[in-house]
């Protein structure tokens, strides 16, 4: 059913106020007519009890007229008692016997079979009120003085004082009933009325209730409603829109809602932007890995074949150092054979650089015996230079004697000055002397320290010697460990051997599993492929979201 | 001996020739009693460039002992350097003092400078010096 939100909304409210007057019209109605039944009954009251007050008073005064007489005379005495147009007095006893009535048709007649419409014996009833309380009234249906039809009575009787007699009177109450009928005549007139004025301000309250509901509606329901129904119906992926909230109300936390999702739809989506151009991003780097891995891959499967390849070289290699490592054996022992022929060798030769080293020895002693007396020509030589300065001091001073002496002393200061001459020449000469001899001792230090360096040399050989011999010793164990290593090596080698087949066997197995990476690879290429395309189209539908500009994209991690 | 034989004029000089440092002195052999060697436990010896008024002590390559005669018959022993030569020399190989010994002359002793072997030997008298110092 196609009806507006309004429409529901002044619908409801149409109802709630036609079922809120209707029930005030029900209440005000039922109130107004409990009032007019009331009041009926008041009426119906109020004329009741007139009419027994005046039916008590009557026969209260009768009675009381009567006790006093003689039964005759209260006979002619309540005979002519009349009242009004029709009121009388009766007189009965307590065996039901009407003792006087002014209708023939009961006087002095036993009246227990008389009854109204309605069955109630009358008689009876008045005798048994009577008997029991000493008086009371009776209700009963009785024909009215001139006619036929039975009407309402009351009737009211009471025991004559100091007789056996019972006295009563009665009346009409016909015209009570349709005094109470023109009351509920008018009573109905003033329901009817009261009920047209409801009415008529039950519709003037619902047109101005209707009036402001529907401002009220429109302004704070079916506005606003309005406006985000627009702002949704023109929404185009437009996340900056923004909803006016101008109420606190539902409508408005709904608007205030509706931002708040476009908020954070716009945060997410601003979120997936991100996460999408690092997809994008990762995808293409990905991609790049993938195709940098199959070109590894590739790498790696020639790799493993060229070691493949290697390898079998290496087993075929193997079985070859295996043979060899046999010859090995073969000239180890034959070099033990010979180091140790070469060790005799070399203690040999210790020996004779061992009679070397004595006769360098022996040489330098007899070289430092030299240089000592090369020294003790030296002091020779100092002596010989101190004698030779004391002459020519001596003939410094001769010429000095010979200069004081004279003429006379002239041959003799010749003889001085060559006497100097002379000693000056032997000055120089030993003065040569020593430089010579200084040379032959310099010779003879630097002969002294040759031999020195030779003895030191020849000592060294000698301990070169010795540590040869002793390293030819222990190379002969070393050449016999040799020996075993090498029938060790044989051994192992025979074990590479199958290892290095056993190795190519894995690389083969590793080859088969590298083509089943590359195969892989080339799937995982396919799917990084696809991922690169599905995130271009997320890319394309983010960007037909339209976001603030100023919103930073927020990070996702 | 050249030099005696070129000295065969009328004055001549007989002269102990020795040197001190890189100088070259001559004194009158007349004044010179002794030669003797040099002994360091001597200790009445002068030393020549004291009483030549050297700035510095020169180094004494070959120290010699002199002994000269003095005033009142007495004696004077002076270390010397090396000596050279006891020999006779011309006046006429005498040459003036240059202009940068003149003012000195009296005061240390020298009295002449003789020119040999293309050097000057400055002619000392050791008495006067002595005397001086």
């Amino acid at each position: 059913m196609n009806i507006t939100l309004r429409k529901k909304v002044l619908l409801l409210v149409c109802v709630a106020m036609f079922a809120i007057a209707t029930v005030l019209s029900f209440i005000s109605v039922s109130n107004i007519q409990t009032r007019g039944k009331e009041r009926v009954a008041g009426i119906r009251a109020t004329l009741l009890s007139e009419r027994k007050l005046q039916l008590q008073n009557l026969v209260d005064m009768g009675g009381r007229t009567l006790a006093k007489m003689s039964p005759d005379e209260m006979k002619k005495v309540a005979r002519n008692m009349k009242y009004g147009e029709s009121g009388y007095l009766w007189i009965q006893d307590f065996n039901n016997f009407m003792i006087l009535h002014p209708d023939p048709r009961l006087d002095n007649k036993d009246g227990s079979g008389i009854t109204d419409p309605n069955g109630v014996a009358i008689i009876k009833e008045i005798t048994k009120l009577c008997r029991e309380n000493g008086s009371g009234f009776l209700n009963y249906a009785w024909r009215k003085p001139g006619s036929e039809v039975k009407v309402p009575k009351i009737s009211y009787a009471k025991t004559i004082p100091g007789t056996s007699w019972i006295v009563g009177t009665g009346v009409y109450i016909d015209d009570i009933e349709q005094q109470v009928a023109k009351e509920e005549a008018v009573i109905q007139g003033e329901l009817k009325t009261t009920i047209g004025q409801y009415l008529a301000i039950s519709l003037l309250l619902s047109l101005l209730l209707l009036m402001i509901t529907v401002f009220l509606v429109s302004r704070y329901i079916t506005g606003p409603l309005t406006a985000i129904s627009n702002s949704i119906k023109t929404f185009d992926n437009d996340l900056t829109i923004k909803i006016p909230v101008r109420s606190h109300d539902e409508v408005g936390m709904l608007g205030a809602w509706f931002n708040e999702y476009i908020a954070k739809l716009h945060a997410v989506i601003s979120m997936v932007s991100t996460v999408t151009e690092k997809i994008n991003t990762n995808a293409n780097v990905i991609a790049s890995s993938v195709d940098q891995q199959s070109g590894f891959s590739s790498q790696l499967s020639s790799s493993v074949m060229e070691i493949s390849s290697t390898m079998e070289e290496f087993s075929s290699t193997a079985t070859q150092i295996a043979y060899h490592s046999q010859g090995v054996v073969e000239r180890a022992d034959a070099t033990l054979e010979e180091t140790k022929r070469g060790a005799e060798e070399v203690e040999g030769l210790s020996a004779r650089i061992n009679d070397i080293y004595g006769m360098i020895t022996d040489d330098m002693n007899e070289i430092i015996d030299l240089g000592k007396k090369s020294k003790e020509i030296n002091k020779v030589m100092e002596l010989i230079n101190n004698i030779a300065n004391q002459t020519r001091l001596i003939a410094f001073n001769a010429a000095l004697e010979a200069a004081s002496a004279g003429e006379s002393g002239k041959r003799f200061g010749v003889v001085a000055v060559e006497i100097r001459r002379l000693a000056d020449s032997v000055v120089e000469s030993t003065a040569e002397i020593e430089r010579k001899i200084t040379e032959i001792q310099d010779s003879v230090n630097r002969l002294v320290m040759s031999s020195e360096k030779s003895s030191l040399l020849t000592r060294e050989g000698q301990e070169f010697a010795i540590n040869t011999v002793t390293l030819l010793m222990e190379n002969v164990s070393g050449v016999e460990e040799t020996a075993n290593a090498a029938r060790q090596i044989s051994l192992s080698t025979q074990q590479q051997q199958i290892a290095s087949s056993q190795v190519v066997l894995a690389l083969k197995d590793i080859e088969q599993g590298i083509h089943a990476a590359t195969a892989s690879i080339h799937d995982s290429n396919k799917v990084t492929d696809e991922l690169a395309s599905l995130s271009e189209q997320l890319r394309s539908l983010v960007t037909t979201f339209k976001l603030s500009p100023a919103t930073p994209p927020q990070d996702p991690g | 001996m050249n030099e005696s034989a070129e000295n065969s004029g009328i004055e001549k000089l007989h002269l102990l020739l020795f040197t001190v440092g890189a100088a070259h002195f001559g004194c009158h052999s007349s004044q010179i009693l002794e030669i003797s060697d040099y002994n360091n436990h001597d200790d009445d010896l002068r030393w020549f460039h004291d009483l030549a008024d050297y700035g510095t002590a020169p180094s004494y390559l070959k120290p010699t002992v002199i002994t000269v005669k003095t005033e009142n018959a007495g004696y004077q022993r002076v270390v010397i350097d090396r000596m050279e030569a006891i020999t006779e020399f011309s006046l006429s190989r005498m040459v003036p003092v240059p202009a940068l010994l003149e003012s000195r002359t009296n005061q240390n002793g020298i009295w002449g400078v003789l020119l040999r072997h293309n050097q000057l030997t400055l002619l000392v008298d050791i008495c006067r010096m002595l005397k001086k110092g």
